[in-house]
């Protein structure tokens, strides 16, 4: 080894280096600092298994050692010390004697400086690769934590979901009105700012539908018009539907989301499906998530809708039913089988219990004849019937009208009899009186024979003249034409057809001294004249008066028929010229008179009219145009 | 004047003849259309009294099928009590000259009214 001169420092100025050399001394070394042998300004350095031979005295230097100058900078220092391996430097100051000691502890220090640092070094190396490892550790352990926690979340927030969809189907159960389905829409979407408030199509017929929508909490329906159909996917943004919804609400609309509502009763035909609509601000990117967020509330809302759907078509039927049923004009029940009333309508009377115990076809209570029908319902066909569907028909009136039926035929039955027998009765009458008449000539006409003679004449004249008027009542079935006639003649020919009827009363007749001339059906205006009459007289039950007057008011006949019965009270007074209204008996009278009087009177271009107080008897009054003297 | 007077009603024929003879005319009676036929050519009469409604052959139809020569210048008064179905029209048209709606008010009114039809001519 070569020498190295170095010039070292003196502890007096004490360089950067120094405190290092202070550690340096406690290092392991091979070489030792023998100041024994220090020149004055040099570090010698010797292996450390030279050191006794130095001790000694029988060392040389031949070994190259490190001559430490004073001046280095720590930098020089350690650059020496790597290239002299295991070499030592020391102050050799003024050739202290401890020097050596210090060298020696330097010596020391050094190596074990060395030692520690690279067991530092190789610890640093472990600790760092144990650090690494840590940390992978803890990252695999912080990895999985987060894993854990997110795991753990994710499922706690399924189960609140879970939770919270079985809150809303349960809230969806105990609605009773689609009007409630709004509301709890609503609720269960707020957090969805960009959605406005819902609205509910409902389709009820081939063209129409009905629109839900809330104001404030309340929800509105309106019935809306016009084609709708629904597709089975969710549309968003379709013009049509915001067009639509403008039209229904009046109001501009913006951009529409419409979901179907598949309901299990329009699964077939999704395009009846009801429709939840939304007005939004939606942008696309939050169009995903709150469609799959409200797809799962979707399937809830539509079968709660399509039970509330069918409830209310069930009502609603149930109600038309009702409807229906109170409605029928005849009575109609459901009894049970002991004839019990399960349901009856308006028109069921406690009269008509006895009604499933009667095996005919008609049931009759009071005046009122019911034709009865019974109808069975059982469960099955096998089993005896739970209960009956009666109905009843009032057949009183088709009864009344039958008889009326009958009551013509027979009058005109009669009529056509009464004038053949008119007719056979003339030809022989027509004889009788014409050879009276001559027999007459041929007596004398004081004696008593001409006096019998001329009553047989008057009587047989008598004769003639009610097979006349008879004749001319009976021409009811043939045309008879309108002509000018007397009023008070036509009267006159009438009233002996009703002796039997006012025989029983006194009687007042008086018929203007004028003639009145009308034009009338004559036979026709007899019947009038004979209904009223014939009225008057059954108006009256025991004794009374019956008037019958004539008279001219301006350019009116008026013909007055006037009775002392019982009157007629206001309430009647406006139906007795109904057809069919009859106070009579069954069987007596026909409720046509009146009525047919009336519709004569005024086909005559006339009147007829009724005054009556009850208690005070009645007038009919006739009036006529009169027609120029002819 | 000789009068045929053609009815089924016995009393109208008694009473017309009586009253027709009483007025100095020779008057025949036939009881229906057909006797009526005979009686009207083998006593050709200056004026028939016919009724309408008659079993076996009616006045009208009786008019029908009169020979023309028979009938000549025969007066004809049509009779009826059934007034609705003939009236003076029909009955010229049927070749009679005169209506009489039955029942007569008076017998020999009719006489008159026959004599003043024969007289006119």
């Amino acid at each position: 080894m070569e020498r190295k001169t170095i010039e070292l420092f003196t502890h007096q100025g004490a360089p950067a280096w120094w405190t290092e050399l202070q550690e340096l001394n406690s290092l392991d070394s091979e070489w030792v600092v023998s100041p024994d042998f220090l020149p004055r300004a040099s570090v010698i350095m010797i292996p450390r298994e030279e050191l006794p031979r130095v001790r000694r005295g029988e060392l040389s230097f031949s070994k190259a050692y490190i001559i430490v100058d004073h001046g280095w900078t720590g930098q020089n220092l350690k650059r020496a010390l790597q290239t002299v391996k295991g070499a030592l430097f020391m102050d050799v100051g003024d050739g202290v004697p401890e020097l050596s000691k210090v060298v020696q502890v330097a010596l020391t220090r050094q190596l074990e400086k060395d030692r520690n640092s690279r067991l530092m070094q190789t610890t640093r190396l472990q600790n760092r690769q144990i650090e690494e490892l840590n940390r992978g550790l803890e990252q695999v352990v912080l990895d999985r934590t987060v894993n854990e926690t997110d795991s753990r979340k994710a499922s706690q927030k399924n189960v609140a979901k879970v939770r919270e969809i079985i809150g809303f189907i349960k809230e969806l159960t105990q609605l009773f009105d689609i009007a409630d389905l709004l509301p709890a829409i609503r609720r269960q979407l707020k957090e969805y700012h960009s959605l406005d408030t819902p609205l509910l199509f409902v389709p009820r017929g081939e063209a129409f539908g009905d629109l839900y929508y809330l104001r404030g909490s309340q929800t509105i329906r309106t019935r809306v018009r016009g084609e709708w159909v629904a597709s089975p996917r969710i549309r968003v943004n379709e013009p049509s539907d915001s067009l639509f919804l403008a039209n229904a609400m009046g109001r501009p609309f913006g951009k529409v989301i419409r979901f179907p509502l598949v309901t299990v009763r329009h699964q077939k035909d999704v395009s009846r499906s009801p429709l939840l609509m939304f007005e939004h601000r939606l942008t696309a990117k939050d169009l995903d998530p709150l469609v799959s967020a409200l797809s799962e509330k979707l399937q809830p809302v539509s079968w709660a809708l399509d039970r509330l759907v069918l409830e209310q078509e069930l009502k609603s039927a149930s109600r038309d039913w009702e409807m229906t049923f109170d409605e029928l004009s005849e009575p109609i029940a459901i009894l049970d089988h002991d004839g019990r009333v399960l349901r009856a309508n308006s028109h069921w009377r406690d009269e008509f219990k006895g009604v499933l115990q009667t095996s005919g076809d008609t049931f009759r209570v009071g005046q009122r004849l019911y034709a009865v029908e019974r109808y069975p319902i059982r469960m099955s066909l096998e089993d005896p019937p739970l209960s009956w569907v009666v109905y009843l028909r009032d057949e009183t009136r088709s009864q009344r009208l039958k008889s009326q039926v009958v009551q013509v035929e027979k009058m005109s039955a009669i009529g056509h009899l009464a004038g053949h027998i008119a007719h056979k009765l003339n030809n022989p009458l027509t004889g009788i009186r014409s050879l009276t008449q001559v027999l007459l000539t041929e007596t004398p006409p004081d004696g008593q024979v001409h006096q019998d003679l001329s009553e047989v004449e008057r009587a047989s004249a008598r004769c003639q003249g009610i097979i006349n008027n008879l004749l001319d009542f009976s021409k009811g079935g043939l045309e008879q034409k309108v002509q000018v006639m007397d009023l008070n003649e036509i009267a006159r020919k009438t009233l002996p057809f009703l002796k039997s009827a006012t025989g029983r009363f006194r009687s007042d007749i008086q018929f203007s001294q004028e003639e009145l001339p009308v034009k009338v059906e004559p036979h026709l205006m007899q019947q009038v004249i004979f209904n009223l009459v014939n009225n008057a007289c059954q108006a009256m039950s025991e004794k009374g008066e019956i008037a019958v007057h004539t008279r001219r008011n301006k350019s009116w006949a008026l013909l007055e028929v006037r009775d002392t019965g019982p009157g007629i009270n206001a309430e009647l007074l406006e139906k007795i010229f109904e057809p069919f209204f009859t106070t009579k008996k069954e069987g007596e009278g026909t409720g046509l008179g009146l009525s047919l009087s009336r519709d004569f009177v005024r086909q005559f271009g006339g009147d007829l009219e009724c005054e009556s107080n009850q208690g005070e008897g009645a007038v009919f009054r006739v009036r006529l145009p009169l027609e120029a003297d002819a | 004047m000789k009068v045929l007077v053609v009815d089924d009603e016995p009393l109208v024929r008694l009473s017309l003849r009586r009253a027709l003879a009483k007025c100095g005319h020779t008057v025949e009676e036939a009881e229906d259309g057909q006797s009526g036929i005979e009686k009207w050519k083998s006593f050709s009469p200056d004026l028939v009294f016919l009724d309408v409604l008659m079993p076996r052959l009616s006045g009208p139809d009786l008019l029908r099928v009169l020979p023309a020569a028979t009938k000549g210048a025969t007066k004809v008064v049509l009779m009826s009590a059934f007034t609705g179905e003939y009236d003076l029209e029909k009955a010229k048209a049927l070749g009679a000259h005169l209506f009489i709606p039955k029942p007569f008010e008076d017998v020999f009114a009719i006489v008159r009214v026959g004599e003043e039809l024969f007289r006119v001519g």
